[in-house]
């Protein structure tokens, strides 16, 4: 509850005005602290064992930021975090307001614990803690970049399938019906051909985006290959499909023409109950389609 | 889709530097503190992002810390933490944007003038709200997001009855003003407050909402330094 308790106090200027406590600057934690002082064993072996045990990196990274608040009875404790990526990052957990007079200092501060009150040095391990956060930043970009298309930022063929798994046992389950939606663009080798493949890839992005852009919350773009993707619409009809990939085309403000694309689809559990049939229904349509535009 | 992946997500985006969560109501509040460099279409980016990762209304508060241009006596650009200054550093600003709205909070403590805080909406309820302070009490007025540059206005008049609740104020219309794309949307206004001739206001935001409800205040900034609630002191 880090996240909301400290860090989503920085919303606290929308809110009614609130008793705020004195403010004091922040200190950096002395690095490097001598391990095994007073506390600091115990607090590294807990830290460790969150890591073990915590599926969310960020999780943990505000589990460590609530332990030090609630052990060492901070105000306000923050850590600074430079990873390829993301840069420079800033992870607070406190009771003062994110966009206080401090906020801009911290932004550019340096990697490092900051704590206020300043921690006595020796009693934790300022060194473990920040590699552990380190660490723990970078299991959730991996986990992020592996479940995500690079060139498009929608999910990945492994996302994909996993989605497809979980939407079909939903549906049999409460009989919540989907529709699946495969796509592709139908000039790709055409774009690639005579325009370079810098085009072919803006024409997968520009595609990316518009499906982001058209897409209800609930509704799941991956894709699957080279120039096809697949649309997992939960409760859509698939007679309205049509009308909402028109809808790509009206997008604005994206950068790149949106391609011309085939398409093809199949409801579950409707027309098929199992993921295999389900994909091989849509794909068929797609390529009577395809067979239809030439 | 968890809210570690919105966050990573809004991580990810250049110029981010913190991001933090919180709930009001139905709304997913979502802050974002980016620095000086960061692109100017960071904020559409971050409110699209963030409405694609949740079924509720969000509203995406972006504070944008920025050195302004040293002035006569004014101190050096703030130095990295430690040490930060008890009191606001001059020469520093922070700039929040909400949804698709910037909202400027740079203090000037010594002017008693009503701030525009935050501009916001909800399009899932076509709410529009318009955030001010002064001396440290805060307002919200409302109005329909589909009534547009007006709407912004009827919010931002709502809002400022609340400081100033002898004046009668009246919203007339508001005009966006063509501007080169790479400037900020420029909106002029009109109000009346009470008998005489209407006002006139004229000034740019982030968003045309925004610079409608920066207008409104342009309008009324003389009128009401003369009409505030002593109650508000």
């Amino acid at each position: 509850m880090a996240r909301q308790g400290g860090l989503g106090r920085g919303l606290a200027a929308l809110l009614p005005a609130e008793a705020t406590e004195p403010e004091e600057p922040l200190r950096p934690v002395a690095e490097p602290s001598t391990p095994n002082a007073g506390t600091a064993a115990d607090f590294g072996a807990e830290l460790i064992a969150e890591l073990a045990t915590n599926e969310s990196g960020l999780g943990l990274i505000y589990r460590a930021l609530d332990m030090l608040v609630e052990r060492f009875e901070l105000r306000d404790a923050a850590i600074v975090i430079e990873e390829h990526g993301v840069g420079r990052q800033v992870f607070r957990a406190g009771r003062r307001p994110l966009d206080d007079e401090n906020e801009s200092e911290l932004l550019s501060a340096e990697p490092g614990i900051y704590t206020e009150p300043e921690i006595e040095t020796g009693r934790f391990d300022a060194s473990l803690l920040t590699s552990m956060c380190v660490v723990a930043l970078r299991l959730d970009l991996l986990r992020y970049d592996s479940w995500h298309d690079q060139l498009t930022g929608l999910f990945d063929r492994r996302s994909f399938d996993r989605l497809l798994e979980m939407s079909v046992a939903r549906s049999l389950r409460y009989q919540w019906p989907f529709t699946l939606v495969v796509l592709d663009i139908d000039t790709f080798k055409a774009i690639n051909d005579r325009d370079g493949h810098a085009a072919g890839d803006q024409a997968l992005r520009s595609l990316g985006e518009r499906f982001r852009r058209v897409l209800r919350f609930g509704d799941n773009a991956a894709r699957i290959g080279g120039d096809e993707f697949a649309l997992i619409l939960p409760n859509t009809d698939p007679d309205d499909v049509p009308a909402l990939l028109e809808r790509l085309a009206e997008v604005t403000g994206v950068e790149g023409a949106c391609p011309p694309f085939s398409f093809g689809v199949a409801l579950c559990p409707g027309e098929a109950d199992e993921v295999g049939s389900l994909f091989r229904l849509a794909d068929e349509r797609l390529y009577e389609a395809k067979e239809g535009r030439r | 889709m968890t809210l570690d992946d919105l966050e990573i997500e809004l991580r990810k985006l250049p110029g981010v530097r913190a991001a933090g969560f919180s709930e009001r109501d139905d709304v997913l509040l979502v802050q974002l503190q980016v620095g000086e460099a960061s692109e100017a279409g960071l904020p559409l980016q971050a409110s699209r992002i963030a409405h694609r990762h949740s079924e509720r209304p969000v509203a995406v508060e972006l504070v944008r810390w920025r050195t302004l241009p040293a002035t006569a006596g004014a101190a050096a650009p703030a130095s990295p933490a430690p040490a930060p200054a008890a009191q606001p550093v001059p020469g520093d600003a922070a700039t929040t944007d909400a949804a698709t709205t910037t909202v400027d909070l740079t203090r000037e403590p010594d002017e008693r003038r009503v701030r525009l805080l935050a501009v916001l909406t909800f399009p899932d309820t076509d709410e529009l709200e318009v955030h001010l302070t002064l001396d440290g009490r805060r307002t919200i007025g409302r109005a329909a997001a589909s009534r547009g540059l007006l709407g912004a206005v009827e919010a931002t008049l709502d809002a400022l009855r609340a400081f100033a609740p002898a004046l009668t104020l009246e919203p007339g219309w508001a005009r966006p003003i063509d501007v080169s794309s790479d400037e900020p949307f420029l909106v002029a206004c009109q109000v009346s407050a009470g008998p005489g001739p209407a006002r006139h206001g004229i000034a740019t935001g982030g968003s045309p909402i925004e610079a409608a409800a920066r207008a409104s205040l342009h309008a009324l900034n003389r009128t009401l330094a003369r009409s505030l609630d002593p109650e508000a002191a």
